[in-house]
């Protein structure tokens, strides 16, 4: 368990180191410098490449990167002066994460919901009416959802506000949003789950014992059936993280997605790379999380691996 | 009961012909999952949308250069934010109003229509009056023109005395000029609605009416579906192509190579891929071309992991083992004989990663990543018209319509297919 555990730690940490260095790669392949303007004075222009330290080689360039990287530094804005990076992160990510916990904690909860409920009552009317929503989370993009939403219940009948100002109701629209397609990722994979554990040999033992059918679910079916949709939180988490970028804009958050698309339609391509660095580490880090908890807790995965030591 | 002796059995002999016959069609693998899959009515529904989606995207924009010299990019100013329905009715406003209080005050999308919720009149002598007409509607009046319609109350009057002055007001400019077509007054409960009169017809030139550019809906809808497809088909092809060579060698060859190339994937997955096809993009320069290829750049991992298992399942078939020592290299044990048994989930797969495509699509275009503007696409129309979406609610309603009924064929195509394909729910 130790060693599967360093292992996806050291795996995390590479790829953390892959993606930084594709970053500072893609920022130098961007066609011509950030402060090229043919009416700058060359003497401000090499203060400025001077201040970025843009006038060293490219060598030294990556070494300083990933050493401010390490410590914590993503680096100034090109577009706006003495504006860095991580500052602007902690600024607007806690409106963001305000969102995508509440999207991720409803979308699980209700997807699991949804998806025992499916297969309790598989091919009746629940279980098709379950089946049709799923279908439709995962059809209907969030950026048709979000405008709809916003219109239908923002505007045309006036009941929620479109923006959102930092009350719980105003989160209501643009956190139902955002996790939609995660309940109905989710509500879908518990569903055929549960109907694979509804099928097992110990769920037919248990009904002829003459256990009561809610303990059977809540003891029997949910427990085991619920094992492989916590696996695919940690890719969920994902999906709301880049999700939340359409969806603050849609209903104008001042959080860290909205402020992400603003900086490419101004161009401020190190504030972009660096947020997407900020972005990536976070997903990878959640991924990790999820899958040692998985690990940790899922007994067969526990003697699989004692096996083969 | 008697017993049965055995003379009574007589003796018929074979029919070698008749048991040797073949009574019904042999099926083929494909074959017999599509008889499966012809039984599923969503799927075949879903099938049937698709081709007509498809047919439209091709054609539409044919039709509209042919019948009227529409193409995505050539624009009318004048022309703009029409919708599929035109009319020349004239606009409304409430000018002054010192007669009734009102507790909503709701105008429809033009002011040709205007509806106050809950009023009440106020005991009081007063004025009302409304201005009709605008002098800078030219786009739909082909006039410009504007009239005052205005009645003095006093405190005996009642709703009906003031709806009747107002209606003969407007009888008697419409006598003085039949360009002003009238307005209706009427009142349902405590509501009163406004509305001028004049004639609604089809918008027969621009079918589903203008963008705020004054471009046709009709043809960029139709381009920017086939946009759209065809940057989704293109990379889900090329991400098959290179998934199933990736993965058909990583599982033939095995052993180590096997393992670096599956730790190469490994690495390469748990990067979110919506971020770096945004990097990506943010790199090289804008254009469908470049969409594409960054597209298929980033979701071939999936597909390759997918071959690897199936051929990693078949390597040891019979089939395998005689055409090896039949003296078959490794290119074409996997090309002819792996790859084609494997047919079925690389199927299911693309289906289901071209809906995965556009959505893609759709969201590097709404972050402004997308397809580059003259050029449409499913995803530039959809933000396009979530951006005046309060206005002209039309450009955000059809193109999503469209991009949801593609999404959702795709997905229940895709479902119904891993069904049929499945060979374990074979009846």
């Amino acid at each position: 368990m130790v060693k599967y555990i360093l292992k996806r730690i050291f795996y995390a940490i590479l790829t953390i180191l892959c993606i930084a260095t594709i970053t500072f790669a893609l920022m130098k392949a961007l066609p011509g410098d950030p402060f090229h303007n043919e009416k700058m004075k060359p003497e401000l222009r090499q203060a400025l490449l001077q201040k970025y330290g843009l006038d060293l080689p490219v060598s030294q360039q990556y070494f300083k990167y990933m050493n401010n990287l390490v410590h914590g530094d993503l680096g100034l804005s090109y577009k706006y002066v003495n504006r860095p990076v991580s500052q602007v992160i902690k600024n607007s990510f806690p409106k963001s994460f305000a969102l995508g916990w509440r999207a991720m904690v409803y979308s699980s909860i209700f997807g699991i919901l949804f998806g025992v409920i499916a297969a309790l009552k598989h091919q009746k009317a629940p279980d098709y009416i379950i089946i049709f929503i799923s279908i439709v989370g995962v059809s209907v993009p969030s950026i048709v959802m979000g405008p709809l939403l916003a219109y239908y219940f923002g505007v045309n009948l006036g009941w929620l506000p479109v923006t959102v100002d930092g009350t719980q109701i105003s989160m209501l629209l643009p956190s139902f949003t955002l996790g939609l397609s995660t309940l109905a990722f989710v509500s879908r994979l518990m569903r055929s789950t549960t109907l694979e554990v509804l099928g097992q040999d110990y769920i037919q033992t248990a009904k002829s014992k003459g256990l009561p059918t809610s303990k059977i679910v809540w003891r029997h079916v949910v427990r085991n059936a619920i094992m492989p949709v916590i696996s695919v939180l940690g890719p969920s988490f994902a999906a709301i993280i880049t999700g939340s970028i359409v969806i603050e804009n849609v209903f104008a958050v001042s959080g860290l997605g909205g402020y992400f698309v603003s900086t490419i339609t101004d161009q401020d391509y190190s504030m972009t790379m660096g947020i997407t660095l900020f972005y990536a580490v976070l997903i990878i880090t959640a991924i990790l999380l999820v899958d040692i908890a998985y690990g940790l807790v899922d007994p067969r995965l526990k003697i699989t691996s004692k096996g083969s030591e | 009961m008697d017993k049965i002796e055995k003379d009574q059995f007589q003796h018929v002999g074979k029919n070698l012909e008749a048991a040797q016959s073949i009574k019904r069609p042999s099926m083929s693998y494909l074959q017999d999952a599509f008889r499966r899959l012809k039984k599923n009515k969503p799927s075949i529904i879903s099938f049937w949308i698709l081709v007509i989606l498809i047919i439209m995207a091709i054609a539409g924009p044919i039709i509209s250069v042919k019948l009227y010299g529409h193409t995505y990019r050539t624009q009318t100013l004048s022309l703009k934010d029409q919708t599929f329905m035109l009319s020349n009715q004239r606009s409304l406003k409430l000018s002054s109003n010192s007669v009734f209080s009102y507790d909503r005050y709701r105008p429809n999308l033009r002011k040709t229509k205007l509806e106050f919720k809950k009023v009440e009149l106020k005991e009081q002598p007063g004025k009302l009056a409304f201005i009709i007409g605008d002098k800078s509607e030219e786009s739909y009046q082909g006039d410009q023109k504007e009239y005052r319609i205005e009645v003095k109350t006093n405190s005996t009057d009642n709703w009906d005395s003031i709806i009747g002055k107002l209606n003969a007001e407007s009888e008697r400019i419409l006598k003085d000029d039949p360009d002003f077509r009238g307005v209706a007054f009427k009142k349902s409960g405590s509501n009163i609605t406004i509305e001028t009169e004049g004639i609604k017809k089809f918008n027969s030139r621009y079918w589903l009416g203008t963008d705020d550019l004054g471009r046709d809906l009709f043809t960029r809808l139709w381009e920017g579906s086939r946009v759209s497809f065809m940057i989704a088909i293109i990379s889900v092809l090329f991400t098959v192509l290179f998934g199933v060579v990736y993965g058909g060698i990583s599982g033939y060859v095995g052993g180590r190579a096997d393992t670096i190339m599956m730790r190469f994937i490994e690495i390469l997955m748990v990067i979110p891929d919506m971020l770096y096809i945004m990097l990506l993009s943010i790199v090289l320069t804008r254009g469908i071309v470049t969409i594409t290829l960054v597209l298929a750049f980033t979701s071939w991992m999936h597909t390759a992991i997918l071959v690897r298992g199936e051929v990693l399942r078949l390597k040891h078939s019979e089939y395998v083992l005689a055409s090896q020592t039949l003296g078959a290299n490794a290119k074409r044990v996997i090309f002819r004989h792996l790859i084609p048994n494997c047919m079925g989930p690389i199927i299911v797969n693309m289906t289901m990663m071209i809906p995965r495509m556009i959505f893609a699509e759709a969201f590097l275009s709404f972050i402004g990543l997308g397809v580059p503007a003259p050029y449409a696409s499913l995803g530039v129309l959809v933000n396009d018209g979530a951006k005046i979406f309060y206005q002209y609610p039309h450009l955000l309603i059809i193109p999503s319509i469209v991009l949801c009924l593609i999404m959702l064929a795709f997905n229940i195509l895709g479902d119904g297919l891993r069904d049929s394909l499945d060979p374990k729910l074979r009846k």
